[in-house]
């Protein structure tokens, strides 16, 4: 399993403050960490962002960013902060472009696990 | 309950600011909360499940609610007194955690002044200062550290 730390950790991830959360437990943090990023909020916030649902939006992004966040995955918890604070202002300015980073980056964290 | 009075802030995820905040690590490590009731509203279930494990490492009880109306109704059909203290996630559906702190605070019950703590992602905002406005004590912010969560509960519980 320290091969996923150590891989986050390569990336800039706050596993440190993480494991804390978890009790230390490197496995239980693995669990959780797929489940995160297998959230439905990541395509319920592309469905939104498709409609127009600036609200919905908001809420969905702004989910996902709590639940990253107490995985410690650094990157992705930035580009979501980065899409909830385009969402909060209202507007739909380059979110788009942010969400298919996104999503491209969670497959990215997830194939982290094969290793 | 324990002495209320006016709410504060409890500056979250910086590492400068717990250090100020905390006290001893040791210290942190040593609180244990036996027969302390929480009622935590949350409602992402990772999220809750997390917290739920931090707050039965310390040997709380735990009540979950996944959004602000479930955590109202579990409060007001409670014991007066059982629960000891709130963890009020601040956005969920339905009905969120300053709504639902508003009821508390304005209901009858004799412990309608339980201690809420707020979580929030968004801590730094001005919208704090709105959060301690609607009734709550505290605000932690998200993701905490266990030290931030174990430190707040022990001074909102201690008689």
């Amino acid at each position: 399993m320290s091969n996923l730390i150590d891989s986050l950790n390569e990336r800039g991830c706050d596993t440190a403050g993480a494991l804390e959360r978890f009790l230390d437990d490197e496995d239980l943090y693995a669990q959780f960490y797929l489940r995160c990023l297998d959230d439905k909020y990541f395509v319920m916030l592309g469905q939104a962002l498709l409609d127009g649902d600036i609200d919905n939006a908001f809420d969905y992004a702004h989910a996902l960013k709590g639940v990253i966040g107490n995985m410690g995955i650094t990157p992705l918890f930035n580009l979501t902060c980065e899409i909830v604070e385009i969402l909060r202002a209202k507007t739909k300015a380059g979110v788009v472009e942010r969400y298919n980073r996104l999503m491209k980056m969670r497959n990215e964290y997830k194939s982290l696990l094969n290793y | 309950m324990a002495g209320l009075g006016k709410g504060s802030k409890t500056v979250g995820n910086n590492s400068e600011n717990s250090q100020n905040s905390v006290g001893t690590k040791n210290k942190s490590c040593d609180y244990d909360f036996s027969g302390k009731n929480v009622l935590l509203c949350e409602d992402h279930p990772l999220n809750s499940e997390i917290a739920v494990r931090l707050l039965n490492r310390k040997h709380c009880e735990v009540d979950t609610a996944e959004n602000g109306a479930i955590g109202i109704e579990l409060f007001m059909n409670s014991k007066i007194g059982y629960y000891d203290l709130i963890l009020m996630d601040v956005r969920m559906p339905l009905m969120d955690g300053i709504d639902a702190t508003k009821v508390i605070r304005n209901s009858n019950r004799a412990d309608s002044d339980i201690p809420i703590i707020a979580m929030t992602a968004n801590a730094f905002d001005d919208d704090v200062d709105s959060l301690l406005e609607s009734g709550m004590n505290r605000c932690l912010a998200k993701p905490f550290e266990p030290k931030e969560l174990y430190k707040a509960i022990f001074e909102m519980t201690a008689i």
